[in-house]
């Protein structure tokens, strides 16, 4: 019936491998909420602990300008974990606009 | 000589690099190469002579080419440009970069052609890059009149100069401009590229999250706006970043990809690759003609004429000449980062795998899964060793985790690759079925995302250097 070279094979095959698998991808993601945790992208991929990050990977991330990161290490050096990032507020040069930005970058724990 | 051109690269790159080093001129280098040609033709029949007064001469050649290129035109329009200058130009130019948005501004690169301030005008030469301080929808290839301060880009206090990376691309000078006015558009290859690119963008943008698209689009395009620094930084300590880089290993699944649908179309051999090489060179100008794609594009186009004259292509060759067509374009490429990493990598799989390969006696395992995963170990080794020692330098950071990490993600990537392109595809042709492709990819990044960070996150995977 169907009449398809071999490298037609492989395509054809792999193209409705992909469909098959999509559907199996959104059935489960409809259903389990651990499954849809594992198969879907987290927005807070990557986010890190702002209480736990050294000095040197928060200078690296060029999220920051140095000044700044060095500020931040000092605060937390100075006054212990964070509880919130608002507390950051207290440091010259980070408003309300700042803190929402750090937000999709660190989280506290 | 087997491979002549590996041998001209050498000596071409080393030139580069010398000339680098000495503050000597121009003529200098120029004149000492012109007297070794002549050497060279008067010992056309001596074997070793000719040898080496035409390396000398290659050799001459290479370093005459960096300070031609480090020396401006008079009417170069970065001439214009000083620290603190205020005055407002007019500059009349073409678009030559894709525009991008960043917030309220719109940034591209101007090809200049005349500069105008109080009454006077002058013609000029030389690209300037432009921040347009309001969104426009501007295209490449425009030709724009544009009002605004010129200046240089400074040099900063860290390892990394902005002024030297912009200087490499040949940009000597910066425009905040204020006002732009559209006179015409000139159409191109590149703008009919940059076309199909937004359309591949939707497609993608359209089907995924926003994290898995912005990891798609670096993936198949080599956008990487989209990308967090997070994830870039969690890639850079596990040594995968490199997939998101738009590389030979993209170009070779779009060759591949190419062919296939062509021969499945019922396209004979020559015009099939024939189209191939169009498709290959459209793709490297939609994803910005970056050294890695433009070195996997001239190595394809190498290969694929290859097949065409009938003659067997030698990858060593066809790598020194991918090498060759870009440091003769622009010799400062030899100091780019992206460069360096991209031929160490190449040579380092292509000379160190084999060799590796058949100490381990890895060809002579029987098991095929078992086959699959040491030479996937092995080529991830080998690239690991010929870049380490650049990535130690510039990135001060090791990572022994890259051999361990690139065994999933690389053949992760490639799927995540593949799905990106049939999702395109499927997006044209069957639309319905495209969030189904879109599923399957986002799944497969989140798994290669939640991977890297376990990796990431194993005490030893990293180490900084000091310094």
């Amino acid at each position: 019936m169907f009449n398809l070279t071999q490298d037609e094979r492989k395509v054809t095959l792999f193209l409705v491998a992909l469909v098959f698998i999509g559907f199996g991808i959104s059935f489960a993601a409809k259903r389990s909420e651990y499954l849809k945790k594992i198969l879907v992208t987290d927005v807070d991929t990557g986010k890190l602990n702002l209480n736990e990050i050294s000095r040197e990977d928060l200078l690296r991330l060029r999220i920051l300008n140095p000044k700044l990161g060095e500020k931040i290490i000092a605060y937390r050096s100075k006054k212990g974990p964070l509880s919130s990032l608002e507390e950051l507020k207290s440091i010259k040069g980070i408003n309300d606009k700042r803190v929402k930005e750090l937000e999709k970058f660190f989280y506290l724990r | 000589m087997r491979r002549p051109l590996s041998a001209f690269a050498a000596i071409f790159s080393s030139g580069i690099a010398a000339a680098g080093c000495l503050r000597t001129e121009f003529k200098f280098f120029y004149f000492t190469g012109l007297i070794f040609l002549i050497l060279s033709l008067i010992s056309f029949k001596g074997k070793n002579t000719f040898s080496i007064c035409l390396s000398l001469a290659v050799f001459a050649l290479g370093a005459a080419a960096l300070k031609n290129s480090l020396d401006l035109a008079k009417n170069h329009v970065s001439h214009f440009a000083y620290y603190q200058n205020n005055k407002t130009y007019t500059i009349t130019g073409v678009v030559k970069s894709e525009p991008v948005s960043e917030g309220r501004n719109c940034k591209f690169l101007l090809e200049a052609a005349s500069v105008e301030y109080g009454r006077s005008k002058y013609n000029c030469q030389g690209k300037t890059l432009v921040k347009l301080n309001y969104p426009q929808n501007l295209l490449y290839g425009d030709e724009l009149i544009l009002t605004g301060t010129l200046h240089r880009p400074y040099k900063g206090a860290e390892a990394f100069s902005y002024r030297d990376y912009l200087e490499r691309q040949g940009v000597y000078c910066l425009m905040n401009a204020r006002l732009a006015k559209l006179k015409r558009h000139r159409p191109s290859l590149t703008a009919a590229a940059l076309f199909i690119k937004h359309k591949m963008e939707k497609a993608i943008s359209d089907n995924l999250s926003r994290e898995a698209a912005g990891i798609m689009l670096a993936m198949v395009l080599g956008d990487k706006r989209e990308v967090s620094p997070l994830i870039t930084g969690m890639m850079v300590k596990t040594g995968t970043v490199h997939i998101l880089v738009v590389s030979g290993f993209n170009v070779g699944i779009v060759a591949f990809i190419s062919i296939l649908f062509l021969k499945i179309l019922r396209i004979a051999q020559i015009p099939r690759y024939i189209l191939t090489i169009f498709i290959l060179i459209i793709y490297c100008l939609m994803t910005g003609s970056s050294n890695p794609v433009m070195r996997a594009t001239v190595m394809g186009v190498f290969f694929l004429a290859g097949f065409l004259l009938e003659r067997e292509p030698d990858i060593y060759n066809a790598l020194s000449l991918a090498a060759l067509f870009i440091l003769l374009n622009n010799p400062r490429q030899l100091f780019d980062i992206g460069f360096q990493l991209s031929f160490a990598s190449v040579f380092a799989i292509v000379w160190i795998f084999p060799k590796l390969s058949a100490f381990l006696k890895a060809e002579r395992l029987k098991n095929k899964i078992l086959k699959l995963t040491a030479q996937v170990l092995l080529v991830s080794l080998s690239a690991w060793v010929g870049t380490a020692g650049f990535i130690a330098y510039y990135f001060r950071i090791f990572t022994p985790a890259t051999v361990l990490a690139n065994v999933f993600a690389v053949p992760l990537a490639t799927l995540i690759t593949l799905c990106g392109f049939s999702l395109v595809f499927t997006s044209l042709v069957l639309p319905g079925f495209a969030p189904y492709f879109g599923s399957v990819s986002e799944a497969v990044i989140a798994i290669l995302l939640k991977l890297n960070t376990w990796i990431a996150s194993a005490s030893g995977a990293y180490c900084y250097l000091s310094g």
